[in-house]
């Protein structure tokens, strides 16, 4: 079975069913399959083949979904990019991973210089022009809108790679987080038989494309014959039309970073909507508060609320369903169980297991979900991925989230190396030394950059948020800094981030957000 | 209002009330969510504030990169939708 087939499988079954739907339009299962059939070919054409790789850089689209399974059905794998990547950073992960071809719009295309200009690519805001007497194309690009005929395509095996993420690396790069067909599928069945799904459900999807959330979003309801509404990327934005959104749409299963569901709570007045339709409450990628988790519980009584857990490069792999939650209950939300036939484990620093309950260590998981390895690095061995992530056991079997080894932090779901954004900062012309910190928690967090400057230079942040904008997306920027003439120093010579951290901490209480944006 | 009276406000509001930093002057084409200048919970403060100042309503489709990436499109939007709602209050 390969990811692709559970579209074509319910376009056989009911192609008058509606696939996606996106503002006032629908695709049908049928129409999906089509359009994708006729993109295959075309990208064929460009010489795209089994085992190819073709990058997508557009917004939100129904359009994206169909390049999705058109690069699969080629036997090919996608890569999703930020749609608000800036140019340098794409440009960093097509020639990362070889891409063969880009799906993207004309702007960006256009912006592709060098080496890529030549990039074989596919414009999906390229519309056919109306000639007098011919009907409108319905807003479909003329790229899908013309038969090109048939074509066969050649079938690969299950464990070559559906897609790569990349996400935010330590050493200043992004890494590609490659996908088997067989790693997407093991958490998607596990997912659809979880969640109970009918083909007369509603799914969201409010995850941008480029985010692993999107694999529940799409697949599982592909699996099922249920539909999805796509939501612009923005609209993630406005929580109160997000709020409303939930209720006119008629969503069944919702899935976001508790930040959103937060967000919408605070500011969107989703307290004081009606929303019976709502079957289950998904969220991942961060710790939900279990205060205002409590307050959302209490709200949606018909609700499942399903807290999953899983960096990309393990996909989902423990789950906790929320029950009752008592009145008195102050410990944070577990991660759960590991599933999706996968087995974990706790690591001490030796390598030795914890066997009792509550000792700390670094979670591992096995199993059939975990990513075959990161594009160009060696695979990963018998199918283990130490997280990085520290946790514990409590005395019911469930982990518990403690914190990350590493200098990796959450911020909104967003997952962020500070080390990469710490590289970026250091090329600037101003910026001689940087180290990045988060400050304030939940909807307040913010990138906050301690900097010594180069001599003679005086660094502004709209230069420093300028020179970051470059290379990393929105969510890397920083939005305030600190000036020091030197940074505290270890033994070793090294910096010492935790003296550091106070120091801007005794700073910042004399001045209060100065250069805080 | 004119489109420069509304520009100017909708600068001043993100520089005073959103970004507590003096250093920073917002220009016309100051791209402001590359930037990250706005963020989501920024753009939440913004959306109310043009929603109640200018007494418009903003429909899903208006919350867009295209629109709400530089000072000048923000403005722009604005005096569309509040030029629509005379010719429906008409």
């Amino acid at each position: 079975m390969k990811l692709h087939q559970l579209m074509e499988s319910s376009a056989r079954k009911n192609p008058d069913a509606v696939a996606l739907h996106f503002g006032n339009h629908s695709l049908t299962y049928g129409q999906l399959d089509l359009y994708s059939q006729r993109l295959a070919v075309q990208l064929q054409r460009l010489g795209v083949g089994p085992h190819h790789r073709v990058a997508i850089w557009s917004e939100k689209s129904p359009w994206v979904v169909v390049a999705m399974q058109a690069i699969l059905k080629l036997g090919a794998a996608y890569v999703p990019l930020d749609p608000m990547c800036p140019l340098e950073r794409a440009r960093v992960i097509l020639s990362d991973c070889a891409v063969h071809a880009i799906v993207t719009t004309q702007n960006r295309g256009s912006s592709l210089h060098g080496d890529l200009a030549q990039l074989p690519r596919i414009l999906l805001d390229q519309f056919r022009p109306e000639s007098p007497g011919e009907k409108g194309s319905d807003g479909i690009p003329s790229i899908m809108n013309q038969d090109f005929g048939r074509a066969e395509f050649t079938e690969v095996s299950e464990n070559s790679p559906a897609y790569i993420l990349y996400t935010s690396g330590s050493t200043g790069t992004p890494k590609g987080v490659c996908i088997s067909h067989r790693n997407a599928l093991a958490f998607v069945e596990w997912a659809a038989s979880t969640l109970n799904v009918s083909p007369e459900d509603r799914f969201s999807n409010h995850a941008p494309f480029h985010f692993d959330l999107t694999v529940l979003d799409l697949y599982v309801p592909f699996l099922k014959g249920a539909s999805v509404v796509l939501i612009p990327e923005l609209l993630a934005y406005a929580p109160k039309k997000l709020a409303e959104f939930i209720r006119t749409k008629k969503i069944n299963h919702w899935y976001s970073v508790p930040s959103v569901l937060i967000l919408m709570m605070d500011k969107g007045g989703l307290l004081e909507q009606h929303l019976s339709s709502l079957k289950t409450l998904i969220f991942a990628g961060e710790v939900f508060p279990i205060q205002q988790l409590k307050r959302l519980r209490e709200f949606l009584p018909q609700a499942r609320f399903l807290n999953l857990y899983g960096p990309t490069e393990t996909n989902v792999c423990t789950f906790y369903e929320v029950g009752e939650i008592p009145e008195s209950q102050v410990t944070p939300l577990p991660i759960g169980k590991v599933c999706c036939g996968n087995e974990g484990w706790i690591a001490r620093e030796d390598g030795t297991r914890v066997e009792s309950a509550h000792e700390q260590g670094e979670l591992v998981i096995r199993g059939p979900t975990v990513m075959m390895g990161y594009w160009g690095k060696a695979p990963v061995k018998d199918s283990t991925y130490a997280t990085g992530d520290i946790v514990s056991l409590a005395e019911d079997g469930n982990y518990i989230f403690i914190g990350r080894k590493d200098h990796q932090v959450k911020v909104r779901g967003y997952r962020i190396s500070l080390l990469e954004v710490e590289a970026v900062l250091v090329t600037s012309p101003d910026v001689k030394e940087a180290v990045v910190f988060v400050l304030g928690a939940g909807l307040e967090a913010r990138l906050f950059a301690c900097v010594v400057a180069h001599d003679g230079r005086i660094p502004s942040l709209l230069e420093i948020k300028k020179h970051c904008s470059k290379y990393l997306p929105p969510y890397m920027n920083v939005e305030g800094f600190e000036l020091f003439s030197e940074f505290p120093r270890t033994s070793t010579g090294k910096t010492d981030r935790k003296a550091l951290f106070a120091e801007l901490e005794r700073k910042m209480a004399h001045v209060p957000f100065r250069n805080s944006a | 209002m004119s489109h420069s009276e509304i520009q100017h406000e909708i600068c001043s509001f993100i520089e005073k009330e959103l970004l507590n930093d003096d250093s920073i002057s917002l220009k016309p084409e100051t791209p402001l969510l590359e930037l990250g200048i706005l963020d989501s919970l920024k753009m939440t403060e913004l959306v109310a504030f043009i929603e109640q100042h200018y007494q418009i309503s903003l429909m899903p489709e208006d919350i867009s990169p295209a629109y709400f990436n530089h000072l000048v499109s923000i403005s722009k939007l604005v005096v569309e939708r509040i030029q629509q709602g005379k010719n429906a209050a008409a």
